[in-house]
């Protein structure tokens, strides 16, 4: 198990340019301080690192994705919205409107955003600001109070979110450590 | 015209990008910065300060192939820019001169 847990933290939060050079940092690092301080020692002050080092990484991963692909998944999240909103009338007429079939619908974007390299977590976060607008503006009727659109954002998250830590644990699972 | 902003660590991590040459690696420059200024530094920070150096166009790194002891990962070796220089040089006569007077004394 050891550094396993640590390359796979690294692997999920780090640019995937620097991670290869950090996991190697890493190794070399445990290496030699086994040498001096002994094997336990070594891996605790690693994992240590890693654990020092998370909050920046995701810090800086999440401004980078944000800098390097907003417009990117901006328009994948406009696309997929203008989609939904047009769709809305067929879903009803087949008999697909319920609340569970919108699920399903939610987590099968989720999945198929989350395939398109460069801005799958970034285009659903987008998606979920254009698909609270839409709720507010649709049905501002019913939804006057914020809490309402609130939750159903909240369920469309929920749904889009669990299909990309599927995507990732997938993903993690399958690369070599 | 405004100067290029170098923060607080930004700045540490180029003077030692600066001081190990042509061993500028991830690692040496962490373990520089920590045996020189005994600050906890994580590697995560160190690389996400590179990066973003990198970016800024202050250093430029080159990937190396990687050895036994890092498991065959490769590691990157940074190398400061003229830029880079010109921007620690002004930031070090900003300092020297919001400190002229002050009657601060370096430690050494």
């Amino acid at each position: 198990m050891g550094i396993d847990l640590e390359v796979a933290l690294i692997r999920a939060l780090a640019p995937s340019d620097l991670a290869e050079a950090i996991i190697g940092d890493l190794h070399e690092r445990r290496a030699a301080l086994a040498q001096t301080l002994g094997d336990s020692k070594a891996l605790a002050a690693s994992r240590s690192d890693v654990v020092r080092s998370l909050f920046s990484l995701l810090a800086y991963g999440a401004s980078r994705s944000l800098a390097d692909n907003w417009v990117f998944a901006l328009a994948c999240a406009a696309v997929t919205c203008a989609l939904c909103v047009a769709t809305i009338p067929l879903w009803n007429q087949i008999g697909f409107g319920g609340a569970g079939y919108h699920v399903l619908r939610l987590a099968i974007i989720g999945l198929v955003l989350g395939c398109i390299p460069r801005a799958s977590t970034l285009s659903c976060a987008f998606l979920l600001l254009l698909i609270g607008a839409a709720d507010w503006a649709i049905d501002v009727h019913e939804t006057a109070v914020a809490w309402r659109v609130l939750s159903l954002v909240l369920q469309d998250g929920i749904a889009m979110g669990a299909m990309l830590a599927m995507l990732s644990l997938v993903r993690l699972l399958r690369e070599p450590a | 015209m405004s100067r290029p902003y170098l923060g607080d660590f930004e700045h540490l991590v180029l003077l030692a990008v600066m001081r190990l040459a042509d061993a500028g690696y991830g690692l040496a420059i962490r373990d520089e910065i920590v045996r020189r200024t005994s600050r906890e530094v994580s590697t995560g920070a160190v690389y996400t300060t590179l990066d973003r150096l990198e970016r800024k166009g202050f250093i430029q790194s080159t990937i190396e192939q990687g050895t036994l002891a890092r498991d065959n990962r490769i590691r990157r070796r940074y190398e400061i820019t003229p830029s880079g220089r010109d921007t620690v040089g002004a930031a070090q006569r900003d300092i020297r001169a919001m400190s002229r007077g002050l009657g601060l004394r370096e430690e050494h």
